[in-house]
């Protein structure tokens, strides 16, 4: 195992056992302690031998620890690599919906099958096979059908087309996209998503595209990161970006709804984007944004990763953060579909919980001056 | 010279009906194509959509989910669960390209072996029609 390059690479021989991640990571609390600073020195101290599968496979790549620590170790980057040495000796974290989304993964990168990935648009959504703007729709179709019970998510990608035409854009769509991977990386199965990325670039560079839109912040983090060969001249945004960029062609109705913000840590601490979706927001009018007390790099992840590993911690969180949003606000927004599945799912059964979750762009088009 | 298609059947038969019925089927001498393979379980319910696909991701062609008859489930509602279930994975299968017409849901009780044949056999009779299963694999 390439231990001590991946240690090198993620700077843990950097860590000098302060305590921070521990205190910022999302798994620790009163009675149960997740210590990423406990794991490093572990495994610092005997190699190989310090490694547990099982809090390899705990941690929800949230960044949370990265975030606050002063010697920039890259703890969910490390655990990625080990990941990837863990699904080689056959370790595998707890699926979730079993495994039916790493399944679909893995069989759009055997690269064989037709997909009917967009089945959802209708006359209403203007796309263009000419446009030079690619909408990457991302695993919305295959949410519908496998989580219909947490509403659709189609519906984000059909509200993501009407914002774009609304400022006089006609994206395209791929018919025969993939998986960006995400997951699959996260996982450690790393052929599988070098297998995604090879499908997606191979398709994305020979068209004439120039910009590529993302909804998903995993996706959009995954092309930008981990995307090695795709063409250079070809822009990346997150569709809340780039409409921030544009907020004065968009023309919103009033809305008296009072909203908050739940920061995805792909979109938040990953990339950076805090302020587009807020400004996005705000622009609309007679909409009250309130922020819940745990805001921007300090929001909470939403519990659970790559569909796997959701358990009664994650509930613990995602009810917490549910919680606060109930007192101050009538609708927790957010701007990914992980964070929009994983709350839905936990409001389900949770009667007290007198609050609603919602996707940005849905609401967005949905205040849109018709 | 490449070896005809023979298509690889999966069946998931619960405990109480359809597994008694292909046992019957057997102790009947019933002849039935070899293509299939039988995977028991307690209910029909129990059989999860991404057990499913995960079968499509090994190669087989075809998958069979047999229960007892509405009303007759042992566990009271667990062939409606099954039923909610195919349904949701016949439209997954629909959008990954592998087609919703690989996934059948059969009611056979335990008195019914020959019924047991003839679905098996007609159905690798349609799975033979239609061809390998897009998804490749080599279960």
């Amino acid at each position: 195992m390439e231990l001590d390059e991946a240690v090198r690479d993620t700077n843990v021989q950097m860590c000098y056992s302060c305590g921070k991640c521990t205190l910022a990571c999302p798994l620790t609390h009163d009675d149960h302690i997740y210590s990423p600073r406990r794991i490093v020195e572990t495994i610092l101290a005997h190699g190989e031998e310090g490694i547990s599968p099982a809090e390899m496979w705990e941690c929800l790549t949230c960044n949370a620890c990265s975030t606050y620590c002063p010697s920039d170790v890259k703890f969910p980057a490390f655990v990625r690599e080990i990941r990837g040495e863990l699904v080689k000796d056959g370790s595998y974290g707890e699926c979730s919906h079993a495994g039916i989304l790493h399944s679909l993964m893995r069989l759009m990168a055997g690269g064989q099958v037709k997909q009917k990935r967009l089945e959802w648009l209708d006359d209403s959504l203007e796309t263009s096979p000419r446009s030079n703007v690619l909408l990457f729709v991302g695993c919305a179709p295959y949410y519908d059908a496998v989580l219909s019970e947490h509403g659709s998510h189609t519906e984000t990608t059909k509200s993501a087309v009407k914002l774009l035409n609304s400022i006089g854009i006609k994206p395209r769509l791929l018919k025969d996209e993939v998986c960006c991977g995400h997951d699959m990386l996260w996982t450690g199965e790393t052929e599988t998503f070098e297998d995604l990325e090879r499908i997606n670039t191979e398709r994305i560079n020979k068209s004439k595209v120039k910009k590529i839109i993302f909804t998903c912040p995993e996706c959009y983090d995954t092309f930008k990161e981990n995307y090695k060969d795709l063409r250079e001249d070809i822009e990346l945004h997150h569709l809340a970006q780039f409409l921030g960029d544009r907020i004065d062609d968009l023309e919103f109705k009033e809305n008296g709804k009072k909203v908050t913000f739940q920061d995805s840590c792909r979109l938040g601490r990953f990339q950076g984007i805090y302020e587009p979706p807020r400004d996005l927001l705000l622009a609309v009018p007679g909409l009250e944004l309130v922020e819940m007390e745990d805001n921007r790099k300090k929001s909470v992840c939403c519990g659970t990763s790559c569909w796997m590993n959701c358990d009664q911690e994650s509930k613990r969180i995602q009810v917490e953060r549910l919680e606060e949003a109930s007192t101050i606000a009538d609708m927790m927004i957010t701007a990914c579909p992980k964070c929009l599945i994983h709350y839905r799912c936990a409001m389900d059964g949770q009667s007290k919980l007198d609050t609603d979750v919602k996707d940005l762009f849905v609401m967005l088009a949905e205040s849109l001056e018709p | 010279m490449k070896a005809p298609f023979e298509p690889k059947i999966l069946a998931f038969c619960c405990n109480w009906c359809a597994y008694s019925g292909a046992d019957l089927a057997g102790t009947s001498r019933l002849q039935y194509p070899p293509n299939v393979k039988i995977v028991r379980v307690m209910c029909s319910g129990r059989v999860d959509p991404g057990h499913i696909l995960r079968a499509f991701e090994t190669g087989v062609d075809g998958i069979l989910v047999a229960g007892c008859h509405p009303g007759d489930c042992h566990y009271i509602s667990g062939n409606e669960r099954a039923e909610e279930r195919i349904e949701t994975a016949k439209a997954v299968a629909e959008i990954i390209g592998i087609g919703e017409d690989r996934i059948r849901l059969e009611w056979i009780s335990a008195s019914e072996g020959l019924r047991f044949a003839e679905v098996i056999e007609d159905f690798i009779k349609e799975i033979r029609v239609k061809g390998p299963s897009p998804a490749g694999g080599d279960a």
